[in-house]
């Protein structure tokens, strides 16, 4: 089953035309993922690996029947009106890589989709991946890694970092185990879609058994997923390692969200909460994959 | 997030019809007598700082005669306060408070609301957080759907549940809309009033400020003059601002950099290693573990989200700029996505051109993921015969961060041990040359879109024994500068405009020169401003 995207998923890739937009489509398409129409304003009538483009995301439906996920691979200072445009033409799930994008235009993004009661993964996500049935966005790059770093399974992956969630993924597999589908949130102050929000449909999941948490200091994601678990909204085995231990507060660690101001952002304090509500906790990335075992008795 | 200072939030309120103390910002107690004839002689002076918390450590001081405050003044200016040197003071009219309460417009990323969330108390003027433990029942906490704006009326009412008269509730919900104002118009993080007070004229006024604005959002705004849009709360230093350059000028990618210490008298007494990731977890993950393991870092680089060759070079010429740094830290600790070639190439034209100023450096490079195999051919291949303490490692050792530490460990203790000693200047490694008016006849030349120049020497060139190196390399790793024509590289375009959008600054004609050629091309990448720093500092490099 696996969560937010399978190999039915239907895709469309705004920006398709771009130098990074005709990469990304590539990769998408060699992992197998349905990439059905591209959108680049003007550049009707044009094919990207033959995926034929059209100029709005409405004629795209339009021409190729329905969407169930728009990729966006469009510069930060105009990513606001390309995810409005796929919002309202009914695109439920909308992925957003771009980084540094105006907090304000998030919100408006955000509440958007909150009204139309979709969801946007990201901004700042490397984007997400079903292992063995489609990859969205940039995770993995290069073919041989992902054939190394993503096999297929049932351990579901949640990353607050990029290269978070490919790690941890590696580490699994390497292991012997495997994903069913592994998100990275983005890295931006506020995302579209949380880690509490993620966890409520990996406990949905039949096919997820367990998942594994890439976090940070800094920022509410970990302490509401402590929430959702105390509240028994998640019930399956959880491990987490949190980064960024030990580092001075007061200063900004390359993501927008991470950063110390308050002792609910340290990382021993993310690490109590969390263990408290049953979680298990890993000190270094190193121990994840023998914890997630020892627990599925693997 | 960008902090303003409370007297640049101070103004903004100001412009936009919210009401604040008289006051005026000064440099020097010079300035106070001209002050006082404005505002009189009963006044508040506060230290401007970016920390929170100055009240407890004596940031706030009061007085009401000219010599007291020239006296409060000389004192505050100079002195260390949470941290920071004060160089400002702001001085306001002294007020006289019946209630203070307070007040902050604020992002939420809960779940629950991703978005923008009032908080409002009728106990102002302490620690909000102290507040909603203790007498939570004393706080309003109103989440506001960002498409519709706030609603003045529900705002009223809120505060009325709180015990405050309709009048005075009515009043209080203006002064929220108008911060509210604010906040969508400079695209703020945060806009905080703590307190806001009612005075006993009847006045409400915002006592203090604290207003951040996104970062993200910047471009936006240059009305507020902000120079470096970084979240640090302490003044920004003169290598960062420079290597803030480096990121603003070009959009390719991210160089992070922050000095984990401020002072560079303090790097230069010695004991500290610069320290590099390649993406924020991985620069989290490790930069942990030596902390725990107890290295002092001068520096935190975050190389990411695909740059330019150029632009990671440009950061780590910044960093190796410090004074007497013991160690250079490289670590890639995390399976990257990103094509990690362009870090190979700019590795070895850094610590190639380092390892003449400081034979015998101790460096650690991890680098795991994408490109990975490619990438440590070019770093083996480029660093080999270079005179330096180098290791390599890739994803067999990328959540090994102890074992990489003991290494590093190792190559510092024997370069403290033996040979650490600089030779010539550091300006050999800071000033970017290219040759000189005469010899540039024997050049083929041109300037990338940063600034750079690319030199190919032709009486040194061996092409096409070489294979054509450059020309190959440029064609697969960049977007085709060059090309052959008589036997001989070329540039692919007379026009310098065309060859700048040709060149995608990724340093591999120079690399595969090297390695299969003569040698004979030369990339300068200068750094903006490196030059008159590190000049100033000149007497602390040994």
């Amino acid at each position: 089953m696996a969560i937010l995207v399978n190999e039915k998923t239907r895709v469309l890739v705004q920006g398709i035309t771009g130098r990074t937009g005709a990469f990304g489509t590539r990769a998408m398409l060699e992992y197998g993922t349905k990439v059905v129409a591209g959108v680049t304003p003007g550049r009707r009538g044009e094919n990207v690996w033959g995926v034929p483009v059209f100029n709005t995301v409405k004629e795209a439906i339009d021409e190729v029947g329905p969407i169930d996920l728009s990729v966006t691979f469009v510069p930060a200072p105009q990513v606001k009106d390309a995810v409005i445009e796929a919002l309202e033409a009914g695109i439920k799930t909308i992925v957003v890589p771009a980084e540094r994008v105006p907090l304000h235009d998030i919100l408006a993004m955000v509440g958007r989709a909150k009204a139309l009661n979709a969801r946007i993964i990201g901004p700042g996500s490397l984007g997400l991946i079903s292992p063995g049935k489609a990859s969205v966005g940039w995770i993995g790059g290069a073919r041989e890694l992902i054939e190394d770093s993503f096999r297929p399974g049932d351990i579901g992956v949640i990353s607050r970092s990029g290269g978070g969630v490919t790690t941890i993924c590696w580490l699994l597999s390497q292991a012997g185990l495997g994903i069913s589908t592994a998100v990275h949130v983005g890295t931006e102050p506020v995302v579209g879609t949380t880690g509490a929000e993620l966890l409520r449909e990996f406990q949905k999941d039949d096919e997820t058994h367990a998942v594994v948490v890439f976090g940070e200091v800094g920022g509410l994601m970990e302490l509401e997923m402590a929430e959702i678990m105390r509240k028994g909204e998640y019930e399956k085995p959880i491990v987490f390692y949190i980064a960024g231990r030990m580092l001075p507060s007061g200063m900004r660690f390359s993501h927008a969200s991470a950063i110390i101001e308050r002792r609910s952002d340290t990382a021993e304090y993310k690490e109590k909460l969390l263990e408290e509500a049953g979680g298990f906790i890993a000190k270094r990335p190193m121990e994840i994959a023998e914890i997630v075992k020892k627990i599925l008795r693997r | 997030m960008v902090r303003l200072y409370e007297y640049q939030g101070k103004q903004i309120l100001k412009d936009n019809g919210v009401p604040v103390p008289e006051g005026y910002v000064i440099f020097r107690a010079n300035d106070v007598a001209t002050v006082l004839d404005r505002i009189g002689k009963n006044v508040a002076i506060k230290a401007q700082l970016l920390t929170t918390g100055r009240l407890k450590a004596g940031g706030i001081r009061f007085a009401s005669s000219i010599n007291e405050v020239v006296s409060i003044v000389n004192d505050m200016i100079g002195k260390e306060i949470k941290g920071t040197r004060v160089d400002k003071v702001l001085i306001e009219e002294k007020l006289e408070i019946v209630k203070e309460f307070f007040i902050s417009i604020t992002v939420s990323d809960s779940y629950k609301i991703k978005g923008p969330i009032i908080l409002f108390s009728t106990e102002g003027g302490v620690n909000i957080e102290e507040v909603a433990e203790k007498h939570p029942e004393k706080i309003l906490a109103m989440p506001i759907d960002y498409l519709k704006g706030i609603d003045r009326d529900d705002v009223k009412k809120g505060i009325m549940r709180l015990g405050v008269p309709e009048n005075l509730a009515e009043q209080l919900a203006d002064f929220v809309a108008k911060l509210y104002d604010v906040f969508k118009k400079y695209d703020a993080h945060t806009v905080e009033v703590n307190p806001l007070v009612l005075t006993k004229d009847g006045r409400l006024l915002a006592a203090d400020c604290r207003i951040t604005i996104d970062d993200s959002s910047m471009y936006r705004h240059p009305e507020l003059g902000i120079e470096v849009p970084r979240d640090i709360a302490r003044p920004i230093t003169e290598f960062e601002k420079m290597a803030w350059k480096i990121e603003e000028s070009d959009y390719r990618g991210v160089c992070y950099f922050m000095q984990f210490v401020s002072d560079v008298n303090e790097i230069a007494r010695g004991g500290y290693i610069a320290f590099h990731g390649i993406g924020g977890g991985a620069c989290m993950l490790a930069s942990e573990v030596l902390l725990r393991r107890g290295f002092k870092l001068a520096t935190y680089l975050d190389t990411s989200g695909n740059p330019t060759a150029f632009k990671v070079y440009r950061g780590m010429k910044v960093s190796l700029s410090l004074p007497n740094i013991d160690g250079y830290y490289l670590a890639g600790a995390v399976i990257a996505n990103q094509e990690q070639w362009y870090h190979g190439f700019a590795i070895v034209k850094a610590f190639r051109e380092y390892s003449k100023y400081k034979p015998g450096f101790p460096v650690v490079i991890l680098i795991a993921g994408n490109k990975e195999a490619e990438t440590h051919r070019i770093i083996t291949e480029g660093l080999k015969d270079v005179p330096l303490r180098w290791e390599l490692y890739g994803r067999e050792k990328v959540l090994d961060i102890d074992f990489i530490t003991d290494r590093f460990s190792k190559l510092v203790e024997g370069y403290k041990g033996g040979d650490a000693k600089a030779v010539g200047s550091v300006m050999d490694f800071v000033e970017a040359k290219g040759p000189s008016e005469d010899e540039l006849r024997d050049y083929l030349w041109f300037k990338t879109s940063t600034g750079g120049e690319v030199y190919v020497n032709l009486k040194r060139c061996v092409a096409p024994n070489c294979g054509f190196a450059c020309v190959k390399a440029c064609r697969w790793m960049g977007t085709g500068a060059l090309k052959v024509e008589r036997g001989k590289p070329s540039l692919a375009s007379r026009d310098p405009e065309s060859l700048r959008r040709l060149c995608s600054e990724c340093l591999a004609c120079e690399f595969y020169c090297m390695v299969r050629g003569s040698n004979a091309i030369r990339i300068v990448v200068p750094v903006q401003g490196l030059v008159d720093v590190v000049s100033k500092y000149l007497h602390l490099y040994r």
